[in-house]
């Protein structure tokens, strides 16, 4: 559940994270940004239910008609 | 030739008239030259034209031709490229101030393959900055040749521009989210998203390396099947390239026969409230209009739809703002208000979060292999409202409405499913609604087989907008 001061919490994690990524953003471009990185992070809730047991490569196989392996 | 006659062919009637002589590729791209010239200043949909270059690649066709060395059928063709492409000698600015004077040394595999294929390249197209949000000022709106006051959908908006307009007998595009699709659809022309390492992204800007696909737009099935053709196969540069040869296909005229014995599957979800109730009727009605085209329709829904977006997001957010996180840092006034934001908030994206995300993604796509066992193919709306108005569309925070946009889209980029959009009709406003056709992988062409016998049975596809000069 997000909390009413997870605001001021964000927002002092955008400036600290992007001073990380070298680079500055002011508290008032912090907090026009907040809306947007409280529904990022809301998201992650909903991705819990994972369960497979590791991150695969994005491959979604082979070209199956034109495969030098296929008859 | 007359500009105002080049709307009377698509690229494959045009392949035909210059493979049989009828039409000279010199004739035929000065009247594209000379339709840019009138009516692109309205429209806006390039960002560089390349005249001289394409006369040159005419004069070469036609030399070819008439010594008997006909290429296939994009010999001569008039094409414009997204400027996201790399083009050698040729600037490719991404639609940004960041890339404004970047000259490429080296062409994009599929721009090698298209000039293989003898293409007559008329120039780089507008488009949203990185493909990611917003139209940079520097390149201005392009706009929607069905009405001026309104966007052409992003982000390969000139490439569906110029083709709805037939200042070009096709386009390519790139599509994350829906950058095909959504423009294809707002414009009333066929765009494919095709199967995840079907084309090479090789040369091509990343805006998230796992999720962007590279593609055809024109105006017809068919000819989007000609240009796939063109640029599909294995690419040893693009790591994520498929394997396999384009040896023993089936052709399109057999695929086509095909279509009256595949199963269909409606996505009834995206017919109800959440769509605009134009569109949603819209696609109620070309249900009906495929249903004796097909072996049978039946209801479906789509799996794990609650993680889909919350997944392809995380992905997005991270690895675009991980690409562009050097030059944000050196240079962040030079990108537009809305690109800048969404990568400053896609830094605070936590590892665990992207990594459940891609987690999730391998059981969506699981989820959808078994969907496909059941059906040979998913229909619903491309868009879930028509073109937006171009006011709306740099509105700070927008971002978020985007999330709702990409609904209907994002999940074959997520799952790397091929997905065109086909024209099928019109809003109470008079706007082009576009019907989502999705295969199993590497399904590509029997999407577009599909698409094509739809689209000769209802015939949306003659229409075309009344352009003003």
């Amino acid at each position: 559940m997000i909390r009413a001061d997870d605001d001021a919490a964000l927002r002092h994690l955008i400036m600290t994270m992007a001073r990380y990524a070298g680079t500055t953003i002011d508290e008032a471009t912090a907090a026009h940004l907040t809306p947007a990185a409280t529904w990022l992070l809301g998201c992650w809730p909903a991705l819990t239910r994972a369960t497979v047991r590791e991150v695969e490569p994005m491959s979604v196989g082979r070209w199956p008609e034109d495969s030098h392996e296929v008859e | 030739m007359k500009w105002s006659e080049v709307e009377t062919f698509t690229l494959a009637s045009l392949a035909r008239a210059i493979k049989n002589r009828r039409v000279s590729p010199v004739e035929v791209t000065e009247a594209c030259l000379a339709r840019i010239e009138r009516f692109d200043r309205s429209l806006n949909a390039f960002i560089t034209l390349t005249p001289e270059r394409a006369l040159a690649d005419a004069r070469r066709a036609e030399r070819e031709i008439a010594g008997g060395d006909w290429r296939g059928p994009l010999h001569g063709v008039p094409i414009a490229i997204k400027d996201i492409f790399a083009t050698r000698g040729i600037r490719t600015t991404c639609g940004s101030r960041v890339l404004r004077d970047w000259v490429p040394e080296e062409d994009a595999t599929v721009v090698q393959r298209l000039g293989h294929a003898g293409m007559v390249l008329l120039g780089k197209l507008n488009m949203s900055e990185f493909a990611y949000a917003g139209i940079h000022p520097d390149f201005g709106p392009p706009r929607n040749p069905w009405n001026l006051d309104r966007f052409t959908g992003g982000s390969s908006s000139g490439s569906a521009g110029a083709v709805a307009a037939v200042l070009s007998f096709g386009a390519l595009g790139t599509d994350t989210g829906g950058s095909i699709r959504g423009p294809a659809a707002h414009c009333a022309v066929v765009g494919l998203k095709p199967t995840y390492g079907l084309v090479s992204r090789s040369g091509v800007t990343p805006l998230s390396w796992s999720l962007d696909h590279v593609g055809p737009m024109a105006r017809t099935a068919q000819d989007a099947a000609l240009l796939l053709d063109a640029i599909a196969g294995f690419d040893p540069a693009d790591p994520t390239s498929a394997h396999g040869s384009k040896g023993r296909r089936k052709s399109f005229r057999t695929l086509t026969h095909a279509v009256d014995r595949l199963r269909v599957g409606v996505v009834g979800e995206f017919l109800g409230s959440g769509t605009a109730a134009d569109v949603a009727a819209t696609v109620r009605a070309a249900v009906t209009a495929l249903e004796p085209l097909v072996a049978t329709v039946e209801d479906v829904v789509l799996p794990l739809a609650e993680e889909i977006v919350p997944a392809w997001s995380a992905i997005c957010f991270a690895e675009a703002s991980a690409y562009h996180e050097p030059t944000l840092a050196r240079r962040p006034e030079d990108y537009g208000d809305l690109v800048r934001e969404r990568l400053q908030v896609g830094l605070a994206v936590p590892a665990v979060q992207y990594l459940q995300a891609q987690r999730v993604r391998r059981m969506i796509i699981r989820e959808f292999a078994t969907l496909f066992e059941r059906v040979d193919l998913l229909v619903l709306p491309a868009m879930l409202a028509e073109a937006p108005t171009i006011a709306s569309t740099g509105a700070s925070g927008s971002w978020i409405a985007l999330m709702e946009r990409i609904r209907s889209t994002a999940p074959f980029n997520l799952t790397g499913l091929p997905a065109a959009s086909v024209p099928c009709g019109f809003t109470d406003s008079g706007l082009p609604v576009g019907l989502q056709i999705v295969g199993p992988h590497f399904a590509d062409r029997t999407v577009l087989a599909a698409a094509h016998v739809f689209e000769q049975a209802t015939g949306w596809w003659k229409r075309r907008p009344n352009l003003v000069a």
